[in-house]
């Protein structure tokens, strides 16, 4: 079931087209990874699946619903400029937010508590945030878009400013959440976590939608067909197979790079091979979220 | 709407308990009681008693003296120069000499000595004093009894001045009292005046805080602009008023507390002070019964319309404040920092001071005129110029009721205005800001 459904959206500002006629599907208990340059329009759609903004057209579905101020309740937010009141107590500060997301002050206090427990920062309570380093503020940030057990997670460049150890931190509870049962969107513009954490992708350049699918898919959808081939014996020649890269002294065997027709199945690929050369190993060349990003913002400026 | 009382509750929670606000709140009225309390006490601490020699040498003036506050008269025989020795030495405050050949006609020749120069209140006292001798001498002379005096002294024709717009309910006109009615309706509108200024520049800067710190974005994901900034406004509004009514109410109390601890000759002696040096201290000095004018006044400003009066005020500072708050909201949300929104308060400096210059000459001089008519109907100087017009009295019921219906409709008009700038400027940074951005912000759709 798709827990968030994004059909033919479109955002206008007085001098530019944020979004142009964006679908896109987000899976429930998927990890989303929403890709794009800087001013692609990534925090445009995410403000309007917050509610912040409205969109021009189109429509927003969650779990089917058209998206309604309801929603917020089970919407969790981390923007990408974030920031705590400075004079406020941390403790006073997360149970504003978590009320002004519908909590009841009781249930507000339990998930701090958990919180506080989980994080082992009991004693910040009292603090304010104006003394505290920018790496607890963060771990503060995190707590206030989780702890009304939101069923969508929206997390709008996270790894951005986090120090390395609270990204780590906030990657394990990211997980743990989408275990829980939670649907997690993150927008980012940086491949090695799309690689690491995501089980979906959308991607947005220059307004527009320019991909959406499983990360699978779309890896296979970019793939050039193209296999590492380490053997011993004759150069293989098949029909329709070219081979694109060669590096014949390396160790004991010789290794080339082949590629093969669109559709090609790397078992039918891999048995013509075996009656060709001596075949010591056969590994098919995915593309990394890397490559396919960089090759669709390269080919748009070709 | 319960997140809008979150709010509500957080903004008011939150200044409240800041130290500067408890600072303000206790120490303001703790600073004023206490300016006075030290005046009064070095009034009281200054009055030694004086000794003042009379050497009289027309022998008409002794026992016609009266020792009074601090002073005492001693009527001595002695040679100038040795009074003027125990002068010296102290012994005495000062030396009153009248020589023999004084003339009840052209009472000429007394002098006085004093280390020093003297104050003109003591030298007054022995004046007046001498001149009511003098004059009851004159009179013998003349053989006019003192009695017929006094009643030719006290024809007076008085004007007693009605307010005829507001007929009680036995029919009677209400007494009026010009003085009375401007100096309340004064205090009321600097009241308001300072109040959209001081707690409208909180409403900007805590907009301000909440934009550039970036914690409005997830506010907004929670709760409507518009909500968080009325939100705001509100919970402002009423730290204000808290402060207002604190501070009514300890300046009660420290009164209170005052007049009971000080010493009661300390009021006494200023009254009579201030009595004594007016011209015409007979007059004062008799009864509110023989002094009509005096009687009026106080009888006026305990028969003024207070229902009105008090719920006009009430009425028109809180709308005169949401309609300001929102404006310096929208000025908030529109720029990066304090420094930025200079350039922005023209629009709701200028207004408040037309009202207020105003307030102290067009409408103070004819409260009922076109100028004061025009100024309580539109609803930026409104708040001001109402609330002078309304104790003065003459201001009919409908163009109370205009001017209260053009109100809620012009904080509405600017509530809504200052939304719509407020919910795109919390969310835009580092834009160069002008009034043409503004206006497309107002145009924009959400």
């Amino acid at each position: 079931m798709d827990f968030i459904q994004v059909k033919g959206v479109s955002k206008a500002y007085a001098e530019h087209q944020a979004l142009r006629d964006v679908s896109l599907t987000v899976p429930e208990q998927s990890i989303f990874g929403l890709l794009g340059p800087n001013g692609a329009g990534k925090t445009t759609l995410i403000r309007i699946i917050n509610q912040i903004i409205e969109k021009d057209q189109g429509e927003i579905l969650v779990k089917g619903q058209p998206l309604a101020p309801e929603h917020i309740a089970i919407i969790g937010y981390l923007p990408e400029e974030r920031g705590l009141y400075k004079k406020m107590k941390v403790g006073d500060q997360l149970l504003y937010l978590a009320q002004l997301r519908g909590l009841t002050k009781k249930q507000a206090m339990e998930q701090i508590r958990y919180w506080f427990k989980r994080f082992e920062i009991a004693d910040w309570w009292g603090k304010k945030v104006e003394d505290l380093s920018k790496g607890m503020a963060q771990k503060v940030q995190f707590i206030s878009t989780v702890m009304h057990k939101p069923k969508l997670i929206i997390l709008d460049e996270p790894f951005s400013g986090f120090d390395p150890v609270n990204a780590e931190l906030i990657k394990d509870e990211i997980l743990e959440l989408r275990r829980q049962g939670a649907t997690i969107i993150f927008s980012t513009h940086r491949m090695e976590s799309v690689e690491q954490l995501c089980d979906h992708v959308g991607m947005i350049h220059k307004s527009q939608l320019v991909l959406n699918g499983s990360k699978e898919e779309v890896k296979k959808q970019y793939s050039k067909n193209v296999f590492t081939l380490h053997y011993l014996g004759e150069d293989p020649t098949l029909d329709g197979i070219e081979i694109v890269g060669q590096d014949s002294e390396n160790g004991e065997f010789k290794q080339a790079a082949i590629k093969a027709p669109a559709g090609t199945n790397p078992n039918d690929l891999l048995r013509q091979l075996i009656d060709k050369v001596e075949v010591h190993g056969f590994r098919e060349e995915v593309p990394s979220m890397n490559d396919i990003f960089i090759s669709i913002v390269k080919e748009d400026q070709a | 709407m319960k997140k809008v009382l979150i709010v509500i509750r957080r903004e008011y929670l939150v200044r409240v308990q800041k130290k500067t606000f408890l600072l303000l709140t206790f120490g303001a009225p703790l600073l004023i009681v206490g300016l006075i309390a030290a005046v009064v006490a070095l009034t009281v601490a200054g009055k030694e008693e004086k000794t003042i020699t009379i050497l009289d040498e027309t022998a008409l003036f002794e026992s016609h003296f009266e020792d009074g506050g601090d002073i005492t008269y001693t009527f001595k025989d002695q040679s100038l120069d040795d009074a003027l020795a125990d002068l010296t030495s102290g012994k005495t405050f000062a030396v009153v000499s009248i020589p023999a050949d004084l003339d009840v006609r052209d009472p000429k020749g007394v002098t006085f000595h004093q280390k020093g120069n003297p104050t003109s209140s003591i030298t007054g006292k022995i004046s007046r004093q001498m001149v009511d001798r003098i004059r009851q001498l004159r009179l013998e002379q003349e053989g006019i009894a003192e009695t017929t005096l006094d009643s030719l002294n006290g024809i007076r024709v008085n004007l007693a001045t009605f307010d005829i717009t507001d007929m009680g309910e036995d029919g009677e006109a209400q007494q009026s009292s010009a003085g009375a009615a401007q100096g309340i309706g004064m205090v009321f509108a600097v009241i308001i005046y300072m109040f959209i200024f001081l707690y409208g520049a909180m409403v900007m800067r805590g907009v301000i805080e909440e934009k550039m710190t970036r914690i409005v974005e997830v506010i907004v994901s929670s709760i409507k602009p518009f909500q968080l900034m009325m939100g705001k406004v509100i919970g402002v509004a009423l730290v204000g008023l808290t402060q207002l009514t604190l501070w009514v109410l300890l300046l009660g109390a420290l009164g209170f507390v005052a007049s009971t601890f000080l010493p009661e000759d300390a009021f006494d002696a200023e009254a009579m002070e201030a009595l004594a040096n007016t011209p015409n201290a007979n007059a004062i000095q008799a009864s509110l019964a023989d002094n009509p004018e005096l009687a009026q006044g106080v009888f006026t400003v305990l028969n003024m319309p207070w229902g009105q009066i008090l719920l006009t005020f009430l009425f028109f500072f809180v709308g005169g404040y949401l309609m300001y708050g929102a404006l310096f909201a929208a000025i908030g949300s529109a720029v990066d920092s304090d420094a930025d929104s200079q350039q922005f308060m023209l629009p709701i400096t200028i207004p408040l001071l037309i009202a207020y210059m105003a307030a102290f000459t067009v409408v103070g001089e004819d409260p009922n005129g076109p100028a004061a008519f025009w100024l309580s109907m539109i609803p930026l100087t409104s708040p001001i110029v109402m609330t002078i017009r309304v104790p003065y009295g003459g201001v009919e019921m409908w163009e109370l009721l205009l001017s209260m219906v053009l109100l809620i409709g012009g904080f509405i008009g600017t509530i809504w205005l200052a939304g719509r700038i407020y919910r795109i400027g919390i969310l835009m940074h580092g834009t160069k800001i002008n009034y043409r951005v503004l206006a497309k912000w107002v145009k924009m759709k959400n």
